[in-house]
């Protein structure tokens, strides 16, 4: 999994030409999240600056919302 | 831009996410909607979508309760009248967590877009998986092989085409966009 992520040299929402976050989307934010729910860092996931903003948003809205934990046990 | 004008230029379109407590039951959870639909059309709104997400795990637990009803509603509003539904929907009972966000309206090109797009990932999908299994699947037998690359030469000619397709039409839209 973190091997692969390593590997990816595009911006994922850039390559699926994703405009809006949604933090609804709990399965997807997911991959950009460590195993203890920390936000990854660009250099691992790949994503352009521009969406590692909105990607940050995003999860910490879908935080409050309790569709991402805020962080694990 | 004329949906924009037909809800006046002081209306902004909101989205919010409620969760209701999992202590309601099922059938009174229409109540609850209304209730909150009350609460919006109180303030002059104009409710546009609404979608129940279902009952959810929380992520973490929330006064005490472990699941919540899932509610999204779409909503046409003054800005003015934004706090006064913020403090309603926490004065709510029912209503362990909610967030209201200004978003875009979508509009017809956006859903077509949108459907686009997620067509074209399942394909994506689709063909990765495949490929997977290819990669996965070492050669036991030479029999094995041969019929898996017999079904190689047959199968990807179609999907990609298809995909082609698909990635000419958004490329299109895409296109659309930028002179607009």
């Amino acid at each position: 999994m973190a091997n692969n992520l390593l590997k990816q040299k595009q911006c994922y929402f850039c390559a699926n030409s994703i405009k809006e976050i949604d933090y609804k989307d709990a399965k997807n934010l997911q991959r950009f999240l460590s195993s203890y729910a920390k936000i990854l860092p660009r250099k691992k996931t790949g994503t352009c600056a521009k969406h590692q903003r909105k990607l940050a948003r995003a999860v910490k809205r879908a935080r409050h919302m309790a569709l991402i934990p805020y962080t694990t046990r | 831009m004329k949906r924009a004008e037909q809800r006046g230029p002081t209306m902004q379109h909101y989205e919010a996410l409620i969760i209701i407590s999992s202590r309601i039951t099922e059938e009174e959870l229409p109540f609850v909607v209304d209730k909150i639909f009350g609460i919006i059309k109180k303030n002059g709104g104009t409710i546009t979508k609404n979608e129940n997400l279902g009952k959810k795990k929380l992520a973490f637990s929330i006064k005490q309760s472990r699941y919540g009803f899932y509610v999204l509603i779409e909503f046409n509003l003054t800005p003015e009248k934004y706090h006064a539904i913020e403090k309603d929907l926490g004065l709510m009972e029912e209503v362990i967590r909610h967030q209201i966000l200004k978003i875009r309206e979508k509009t017809e090109r956006d859903l077509e877009r949108e459907r686009m797009l997620e067509r074209s990932a399942a394909l994506r999908l689709q063909e990765e998986e495949k490929k997977e299994k290819k990669m996965g699947a070492t050669p036991v037998s030479t029999e094995k092989t041969e019929i898996k690359k017999e079904e190689k030469a047959a199968a990807p000619p179609k999907k990609k085409i298809s995909l082609e397709e698909l990635d000419e039409k958004l490329d299109k839209i895409l296109d659309d966009d930028m002179i607009k």
